[in-house]
């Protein structure tokens, strides 16, 4: 038999925003805890999210540079679990309409030449644990 | 009078009506802090007018429980954008009223901190959940309160306690400090003893929000210019919303109500809204799934009563916490919700039940769409109920909305109008208008109470 490796990367990557993805608080590390918050990304009850602008538009730049089509219409849901850092019980991400979709990135690999990966999708969502 | 005496008073009335139960949290310090605030400047549009505010609405000084456990003793540091605006424009925070734990119910009877008394006849339910500021404002207590609804629950009571009860265009007025129960259903409301008072209060807290992105991008709605009449209009009157079993007395009401419409000149059409036996299933199912996930965050970590000490691990807060905090019909929904969602069964209710909104929504733009400017219907099948009535079967309480729950569906503005009694007892009109046109709906509402005397008996 052969066999084919096929590997799968799911790629995280902190946006170089001024601020949070969903409040206007300053996404600095260093500071004493309890500093860079506020009532949404504490999560307390009654508090709205509201999307990043430079967020979305950082992220349609990546989009496009790999190739992927861009959706104008994308939709954030909630991906919803327990755990002490997670302040609402959920994370805002964006699951069956993401912001793009049907990339590709093209390496030189020394081995084997011009190689074409692709992207299946792009999104994005705030990044749980860190608020 | 002065707004101390109007401070003074208020809170006079507010000691007066205790056997209510309709009041958590109000004191005579936070009266005079209002009373000052205002004194020696502009009084505004609201001229000092006290409003009580419905506990699932977040304000400084005054706590905010949403009639739960979980919640007790929690003080917001921030307010809700409504409450802001309703104080800028020289509104008082009277005090904070009691309702159905998180919003969820019909009768106010699932409080963690005991029932509302209807202020008629205390063996009866105001309503639900913003039963605490109908009643207060049916008592007399505060000219006007703001509540919210989900699936009726400020027009619902607004008929039983027999006075105004409005519901906004979704998006009408922001949600940033309302507790979020149904996100996509959710709207401040506003109760007042006439159509006047509660056009000018939602006037004062309406306007886009910055904080809150599903805002309409729209200035605060103007105080409308009431009708004198409704010559020129046409008023829909949707078949399924008049069952041949209707409650004797809400029809002979509707039957009089119906005539002054004519008498003052608008024309009357029968019409079908057909997707209307699913609005009660349908709203079940979406509702509750938007709450499984908007009461994730009570977990007892951040805030709410001191938690529960040697616990083994973070499962076991998280059961302690939300077992003991949330009461059964909280946990019921939360329940249903998380199954609705779950992997397996999303398509087919939750899925379908999307899908079977938009035509609930359809329903009503299609009618709007051929000529007809509002719609008349009951409020409610049936005037106040006993307590402990429905309490047994959550089927039969859930059935209290059947009248009022796709207007929320569709985001539409709403409002009830008290439009006589049954054997002593209020029943309401309500009317319905298309997307956006609270204005042109609260100008003939304004018409309407002209003419009809909510006192009086039907039959």
């Amino acid at each position: 038999m052969t066999w084919e490796t096929v590997i799968g990367l799911e790629v995280h990557v902190q946006l170089g925003t001024r601020t949070k993805m969903f409040c206007g608080c300053a996404a600095l590390y260093g500071e004493d805890p309890n500093t860079n918050v506020c009532p949404v990304c504490l999560g307390l009850p009654g508090a709205l999210p509201v999307p990043n602008a430079e967020a979305i538009t950082l992220g349609t730049r990546a989009a496009l540079a790999l190739n992927c089509t861009v959706h104008p219409v994308s939709v954030f849901a909630r991906k919803n679990y327990f755990y002490p850092d997670l302040p609402k019980g959920y994370q805002i991400s964006q699951f069956d309409r993401p912001l793009a979709t049907g990339g590709r990135l093209v390496i030189e690999s020394p081995e084997r030449g011009r190689l074409e990966v692709g992207i299946t999708r792009l999104h994005l969502e705030e990044d749980a644990g860190k608020s | 009078m002065s707004l101390r005496a109007l401070g003074a008073e208020t809170a006079a009335r507010l000691r007066a009506a205790e056997s209510l139960n309709a009041v958590l949290h109000w004191s005579e310090a936070h009266l005079e802090h209002e009373v000052a605030r205002l004194e020696g400047g502009p009084l505004g549009p609201l001229a000092g007018m006290p409003v009580a505010v419905k506990d699932n609405i977040v304000t400084l000084d005054l706590p905010t429980t949403c009639a739960s456990r979980i919640l007790e003793g929690y003080v917001s540091p921030y307010e809700a954008t409504a409450i802001r605006r309703l104080r800028a424009a020289g509104g008082m925070v009277a005090a904070k009223t009691n309702l159905d734990e998180f919003a969820m119910g019909s009768s106010t009877e699932h409080s963690a901190f005991g029932r509302v008394h209807h202020p008629l006849d205390p063996a009866l339910v105001p309503g639900g959940s913003s039963g605490g500021s109908g009643a207060l404002v049916a008592a007399g207590v505060v000219p006007a309160a703001l509540g919210s609804e989900t699936g009726g629950s400020v027009r619902q009571p607004a008929a039983f306690c027999g006075v105004v009860g409005v519901k906004p265009s979704y998006g009408r007025v922001s949600r940033f400090g309302l507790v979020a129960f149904g996100s996509s259903l959710d709207c401040i409301s506003v109760f007042g003893r006439t159509v006047s008072d509660a056009a000018r209060v939602l006037s004062a807290i309406s306007g886009e929000d910055a904080r809150d992105a599903t805002t309409l991008a729209e200035p605060p709605m103007p105080v409308p210019e009431p009708r004198a009449d409704l010559k020129g209009l046409t008023i829909g009157l949707p078949k399924e919303y008049f069952p041949q079993d209707l409650d004797p007395g809400v029809r002979a009401g509707m039957d009089r109500a119906i005539a002054r419409i004519r008498d003052l000149g608008a024309r009357t059409v029968e019409v079908s809204l057909p997707h209307s036996p699913y609005a009660v299933p349908t709203y079940y199912i979406l509702a509750p799934a938007e709450a499984s996930a908007n009461l994730a965050r009570y977990d007892g970590v951040r805030y709410g009563p001191p938690r529960p000490g040697g616990l083994p691990d973070v499962r076991a807060l998280y059961q302690a916490t939300r077992g003991n905090g949330f009461g059964p019909e909280v946990r019921r929904r939360i329940l249903i919700g998380t199954y609705v969602l779950s992997a397996g069964y999303y398509e087919a209710y939750y899925g379908k039940a999307q899908r079977m909104r938009a035509r609930i929504a359809d329903d009503f733009s299609q009618v709007f769409a051929r000529g007809v400017d509002l719609l008349f219907t009951p409020t409610t099948p049936t005037p106040a109920f006993r307590a402990g009535e429905k309490t047994e079967d959550p089927v039969q309480m859930y059935l209290a909305d059947i009248f009022v729950c796709a207007v929320s569906l569709a985001g539409l503005p709403g409002m009830s109008l008290p439009i006589g009694r049954s054997g002593g007892l209020p029943i309401g009109g309500q009317l319905i208008a298309p997307y956006g046109a609270d204005g042109p709906m609260l100008a003939a509402a304004a018409a309407l109470e002209r003419v009809l005397d909510g006192t009086e008996e039907v039959r």
